[in-house]
């Protein structure tokens, strides 16, 4: 596996003359970088507020610019440059990074670098491989931060710059709640707005269809699944958990005080707290997923099942240890034995913290190429947990199924809510199929040791003729008449329980039926696509498969493309904008509603926010 | 007991004006509904001319049982700001939305929100494209295009107080006041006492009022407070360089940003004005009285400018939708713009005998030239829902339609009745004829 450029430890010429010096050995450098952040918002005061992480140590330039995130700080509304920082520079690097400050620009950009560097991580770690961003003809491009981008209460990605802008505003602009009026508001210096905005950049690369809605999930899984990251992220600091777990006068045994924490974070990544859907005592309520509609809140709810299913980890691992402590009451008493303790649970609740994140990112291999439901991703997540840990230790998948069923999420033609029958089926037509090995053992070679891109352009003909044939394309569910894309495909290495490495290959057909234009402007610029992601194993055996059949007029097709022409007309008729529309822009609505930019616009309000009829606007 | 039923659509250019007179044995009730025209309406007539048609049409019997003003939008209340005009004409009773009462604190608090950021709004497109000196031209000339798209939706936001003033106080006799919700007692007719009204909305329900609140009221209410939104500098200036020194910079160059990006970059500076503004229209237009008229089984729907959220709930409503299904007459709303009447309702519910009409004319303002929309209009033709539209009146009257050049359009809803109920077809044409030859002859063709 390729890595970014390392750096190369430098001497002063007079050491070179030791030998010893010279080595290889010698001149390795350190394998992490620590560097400085904020844990809370800016407004809970810079005093308690540092947290110190490390990230994987890389070659450098000012900026910070990297192999694969550069931060560049351009601001447009004052059309000024702001210095860049060189993280390199002795005192920065003796200080462990610069310290947390407002006013200086090259830690915000510090910052920014910082946390999208440990969502990166966290990405590669629970996936297995090593993740470049890439440009429409999937060559690596790099993805740019840029602090502090435009005057404006938004931050957002935009895929097709592969660029994260941040906004900064005036605090009274909006409700001033807990800021000083007047004060200058960055949302580059929340953690989680940059985790949010990281793990949208992500996603985006490892399924770029996620951003077509197609139905009403589409949306709200990206910005579910970006406060998973965000906030689970957040807390496998275990300094941020410690503070909390420190002043908390109330029982340890229940949510209360960690939902108070990522209440704490969480206002600046979305329309309000993530987990606001989820609060202390108040129970899941299964008519929300009928009648919830806006993104941010619709994400909330897969946000809060996902939250279920920590605690219950949490709860597994800790309650030994809170029994101990507290003597059954679950109160930790005053004095010395608390601060022994608090690091410990701290500890705790942190792994738990990593391995429900983990869980939920190794997910996104098993979900589909294309119009995604919550009911995919919960498959996705129990077939992708018990793929590697078969045992479920702790009841995390039993807590995860029972936290969707708690909210209405089900997976679709499921008959019940055992684990088996939740998992993706590993009894498909498709699994009588093998894959030739030639494919297995160059996917695996290349993911291995780097492959050319003609190996790439080889293999993916390959995997499109075996596609393609008779005798696969009805089993993969791919239309036989359509053109089948080979969408990506690459090794994932895996270690199991038992300390086994496992090979597994993934592979996404994705197919596109063509459109006339009447037709693509009644589905407001949507295109008609399907796919299928194929999980194999390295012995050829096409393991799981997970298909979205490209939408056909037939009533009894598996996607009918007349429920794709319901959900248009619903998304309009709640549009108050639609009225107003040019004929170019009604052409193209619905993908103009996907952007990132509208359905972000807007954060952070404080202040009551109406639920409003569900529509981001384009 | 045998009833006809006519309506009759007066041209006010962009805005509603519609009078229905129901004929029970010769005793007649006039039901007026809205009367306003936008101020960028380019139509040949407006509702000025309309409300002293009114007059001259009443004739002897200067009088109207009911005046409905379905909300408070200059499209639909303009012309009552006559007031010596309407001083004169005997009203029975003024319907209005319960977001009208003048004494209801929610009600108030609803209006001065909405006015509140109607206002803010307004001033903030004024402000803008003035609002950076530094930026160049053609930053400037996108947001001064922006602006100018936002202000062409608004057009309707800031209403007439002496035309409300009018429907509040004015009118000669002592006109009986109501403000209705979903939840008010079925107003009735009295001198049309078959005829059954339903109030199908505003709803006073909390959760569908969420609709009516201006998104980020606060936020354009404090930003048109500090005089405008000034420029930030978040840090010092001595912390930067400009594009020139950037870009000439070659060891910055790993920093350099393409055109691509750039153009994102300064494209995200970009206000929401016209999305805010878009969502405050369609909060005031939530605020539509819309009401179903059923008479002999038939019902004649008349929503105002009702939004998704009124419909929706009509349409969760079993009863209601009995009403939708038997509909005769739809008086289309908000001049048909393309989500105003919901597609499930023309595709699923409309029956294919009922007759739609659009009162409607060009607007000089950017935004507006959607309206109406082709597809809505070819959804109903597809039906085979007879479409009038003001604008484009059929060139030769009919038994059913009869057009009087460009002042009104004439429906004989009479023979979609039941038919146990007889129609009197000649009356109508009479009626026609004295109106105009008192207005100076206009032939009925143009």
């Amino acid at each position: 596996m390729q890595s970014p450029r390392q750096p190369v430890v430098e001497r002063k010429p007079a050491l070179d003359k030791f030998k010893r010096l010279k080595t290889a050995y010698m001149k390795r450098p350190p394998p992490r970088r620590p560097l400085k952040i904020l844990s809370l918002d800016p407004s809970a005061g810079l005093a308690n507020n540092r947290v110190a992480i490390d990230v994987p140590n890389e070659e450098l330039s000012p900026g910070p610019c990297g192999a694969r995130i550069r931060v560049v700080d351009w601001d447009a509304a004052n059309r000024r440059f702001y210095a860049p920082v060189d993280l390199d520079e002795d005192p920065i690097l003796m200080g462990g990074g610069l310290d947390p400050s407002e006013s200086d620009p090259r830690f915000h950009q510090q910052m920014t670098y910082a946390v999208a560097m440990r969502v990166l991580e966290n990405f590669e770690q629970a996936l297995g491989r090593q993740l470049h961003f890439l440009d429409a003809r999937h060559r690596r491009r790099v993805l740019t931060i840029v602090p502090h981008a435009f005057q404006g209460p938004n931050a957002f990605f935009d895929p097709n710059s592969e660029a994260i802008l941040f906004g900064y505003f005036r605090a009274d602009e909006v409700d001033p709640g807990p800021n000083l009026p007047g004060q200058t508001v960055f949302t580059c210096l929340s953690h989680d707005v940059i985790a949010h905005e990281t793990s949208h950049a992500i996603v985006h690369r490892l399924r770029p269809y996620f951003n077509e809605a197609t139905n009403t999930d589409v949306l709200a899984f990206h910005e579910g699944f970006a406060d998973i990251v965000a906030i689970f992220q957040h807390f496998t600091f275990p300094k941020v958990l410690e503070d909390q777990i420190r002043k908390c006068r109330g029982d340890l045994q229940q949510p209360g005080p960690l939902f108070e924490l990522a209440r704490q974070f969480g206002y600046a990544t979305g329309q309000g707290a993530a987990l606001r859907s989820a609060r202390e005592g108040h129970a899941p309520d299964p008519t929300e997923y009928r009648t919830v509609l806006e993104p941010h809140d619709r994400g909330s709810i897969l946000v809060a099942a996902v939250f279920d299913a920590f605690f219950a980890a949490y709860q597994a691992r800790s309650s030994k240890l809170i029994r101990l402590a507290t003597g059954g009451t679950g109160r930790l008493p005053e004095g010395e034995l608390r601060s022994d303790l608090v690091p410990l649970l701290a500890q705790t609740a942190s792994r738990a913290a990593e391995s429900v994140l983990r869980m939920c990112i190794r997910a996104m291999e098993y979900v589909p190429p294309v119009d995604i439901t919550f009911g995919d991703y919960l498959r996705a997540l129990v077939t992708a947990d018990y793929d590697l840990f078969p045992e479920d230790a702790i009841g995390q998948r039993a807590a995860l199924i029972e936290a969707f069923r708690a909210r209405g999420i089900y997976p679709s033609r499921v008959t019940s809510l055992a684990e088996e029958s939740v998992m993706l089926s590993g009894d498909s037509t498709a699994s009588q199929l093998t894959v030739p090995r030639e494919i297995i053992t160059t996917i695996t070679t290349n993911g291995l040791f780097g492959g050319s891109a003609m190996s790439y352009k080889h293999v993916a003909d390959a995997l499109r003729d075996y596609g393609t044939a008779e005798e696969q394309v009805a089993s993969l569910q791919l239309e036989p008449d359509l053109p089948v894309k080979v969408q990506g495909f690459h090794p994932l290495f895996r270690v199991g329980s038992g300390g086994r490495v496992r090979v597994d290959i993934v592979a996404q057909f994705v197919q596109t039926r063509p459109q006339t234009a009447h037709e693509r402007r009644q589905l407001g610029g949507l295109a008609l696509r399907g796919g299928t992601t194929v999980v194999i194993s390295e012995d050829g055996s096409i393991r799981y498969i997970t298909a979205k059949p490209v939408p056909g007029e037939a009533p009894d097709a598996v996607r009918p493309l007349d429920r794709l022409r319901a959900f248009v007309d619903e998304t309009d008729a709640r549009d108050p904008s639609c009225a107003w529309l040019s004929e170019d822009a009604f052409r193209r609505r619905m993908v103009a509603r996907s952007s990132f930019r509208a359905v972000h616009r807007g954060i952070p309000q404080r202040h009551k926010s109406s639920s409003k009829s569900g529509v981001t606007k384009p | 007991m045998t009833t006809s039923v006519r309506v009759r659509m007066y041209n006010t250019g962009c805005g509603d004006c519609f009078l229905i007179t129901f004929d029970t044995d010769g005793q007649v009730a006039r039901v007026l509904i809205d009367c306003g025209t936008l101020r960028a309406s380019k139509g040949t007539r407006r509702a000025d001319d309309a409300a002293r048609q009114i007059v001259d049409d009443l004739g002897a019997m200067l009088r109207l049982d009911v005046v409905i003003a379905t909300h408070r939008h200059e499209d639909h209340v303009s012309g009552f700001r006559l007031a010596d005009l309407w001083a004169g004409v005997e009203v029975g009773e003024v319907w209005m939305p319960w977001t009208e009462m003048q004494e209801d604190p929610e009600a108030i608090g609803i209006r001065r929100r909405q006015t509140a950021a109607a206002e803010a709004l307004l001033s903030l497109i004024e402000r803008l494209p003035a609002a950076d000196p530094r930026a160049d031209p053609a930053a400037r000339a996108e947001a001064a295009a922006r602006a100018e798209a936002a202000a062409g939706i608004m057009l309707n936001s800031l209403t007439n107080e002496t035309a409300m003033k009018t429907l509040r106080n004015g009118f000669a006799g002592k006109a009986q006041r109501r403000y209705l919700s979903l939840d008010s007692d079925a107003p009735v007719i009295v001198r049309a006492p078959e005829v059954k009204v339903h109030v199908l909305g505003p709803s006073r329900d909390p959760k569908v009022i969420a609709d009516l609140e201006p998104p980020a009221s606060e936020r354009w209410l404090a930003a048109s407070s500090a005089e405008g939104r000034t420029r930030l500098e978040p840090f010092p200036k001595d912390w930067s360089i400009d594009w020139g020194e950037f870009s000439s910079a070659s060891e910055l160059e790993p920093l350099w940003l393409d055109e691509a990006l750039l153009r994102t970059i300064n494209g995200a500076t970009a206000d929401d004005l016209v999305e805010a503004a878009a969502m405050l229209q369609g909060c005031e237009n939530g605020t539509s009285l819309a009401l179903a008229f059923e008479v002999a089984d038939r019902v004649l729907l008349f929503p105002g400018d009702a939004q998704w959220g009124t419909w929706k709930a009509m349409l969760a409503n079993p009863a209601h939708v009995d009403l939708l299904k038997r509909t005769s007459f739809y008086k289309v709303g908000h001049h048909g713009s393309y989500n105003a009447t919901p597609r499930t309702f023309v595709a699923d519910y409309l029956p294919r005998t009922a007759r739609a009409a659009i009162s409607v004319a060009r607007v000089e303002a950017s935004n507006w030239h959607s309206i109406p929309h082709p597809d809505l209009v070819a959804a109903f033709t597809a039906k085979g829902v007879e479409v009038v539209r003001s604008d484009a009146p059929p060139a030769v009257s009919s038994a059913s339609v009869v057009v009087r050049g460009d002042i009104s359009v004439d429906l004989d809803l009479t023979p979609d009745l039941a038919p146990s109920l007889t129609a009197e077809p000649l009356t109508l044409v009479r009626e026609a004829a004295i109106a105009g030859s008192a207005s100076g002859a206009q032939t009925p063709a143009r």
